[in-house]
């Protein structure tokens, strides 16, 4: 077993290889790393000098010098840059939520129990009836759900697809509001 | 492969009448989604399970679109989707492939024949 002073010795410990103060960086970088031939694939503590060395795919390292700098800068300032490729954005269908605020619900204990104790979804199953019964096209009501959960204060949301505006929700406002009997 | 099919879970067994959404309810609540409503249904949308096996009040669909671009697919997995007034979550259907195992050796992925 070799110990941190033997400067032949493999070595996985940077610490002790830095501190013998060795001024050779191949040697330095050789006791920090362990080589390992990852067949071409960059990977984590692989070093520039054996990427550059064995990736095939790579090109001739290019040394500058403020000359050469200066020069390959005068050559690219008015290289015109390609066109950005195109970036597909998926842009996710738009949602209304309302808010039914119920500040507590309905007077009587019992009919607030039976409303909290229903479905979100079957409120809305019924929500949606009643609004295609009073007109031709409602408004596309997709969701609801309690605002938190059963314990709640009641607050219910209502979903909409797309940008609905407000005032024309607000005209089904006795529809959305009448399951709740006058409590929101 | 030009179609896609998709699994939508958590969708409402039965509506207010307590009746359970037929193939034609299922149908037509899912074209109302994004996408769905002029697409050809490979496989219209059905209930995963037998419906006399379904004990609870939310299930489990599923149906096949044709959507070479996939398309209809991204747009369903990404968004939020709901059927009959609740949230569901949709999924890739994952075909899974039938296990062969050799009756001689007892190894998987070879059947008898091949068994040394």
């Amino acid at each position: 077993m070799a110990g941190p002073s033997d400067p032949t010795a493999p070595n996985k410990v940077s610490g002790p290889a830095i501190a013998t103060g060795m001024n050779d960086p191949s040697h330095r970088i050789e006791q920090e790393f362990t080589t390992v031939k990852r067949c071409g694939r960059k990977k984590k503590g692989a070093t520039r000098e054996d990427l550059n060395a064995s990736g095939p795919s790579q090109g001739p390292q290019l040394n500058l010098t403020p000359a050469s700098y200066a020069s390959a800068a005068a050559t690219v300032v008015n290289a015109q840059q390609g066109p950005t490729p195109l970036r597909t954005t998926h842009t996710l269908p738009p949602l209304t939520e309302v808010t039914v605020i119920r500040h507590g619900g309905h007077i009587d204990n019992q009919i607030e129990l039976n409303i909290r104790a229903r479905a979100a979804d079957a409120i809305v199953q019924e929500v949606r009836l009643n609004m295609a019964k009073a007109v031709s096209r409602p408004i596309p009501l997709r969701a609801g759900r309690w605002s938190v959960n059963a314990r709640s204060k009641g607050n219910f949301v209502y979903s909409f697809n797309g940008h609905i505006p407000f005032d024309i929700i607000s005209l089904y406002e006795h529809i959305l509001l009448s399951l709740f009997l006058g409590s929101g | 492969m030009g179609w896609t099919r998709l699994l939508v879970h958590g969708v409402p067994v039965t509506g207010n009448d307590d009746i359970v959404f037929g193939p034609d309810a299922l149908l037509t609540e899912v074209q109302m989604l994004q996408g769905l409503k002029k697409a050809y249904f490979a496989m219209p949308p059905r209930w995963l399970k037998p419906v006399e096996h379904i004990a609870l009040s939310y299930s489990s669909i599923t149906f096949a679109v044709s959507d070479p671009d996939a398309t209809i697919s991204n747009t369903l997995l990404r968004g939020r989707t709901a059927l009959f007034g609740k949230e569901v979550t949709i999924q890739k259907w994952i075909d899974k492939p039938a296990l062969v195992q050799c009756s001689k050796c007892h190894a998987l992925g070879h059947s008898r024949t091949s068994a040394h």
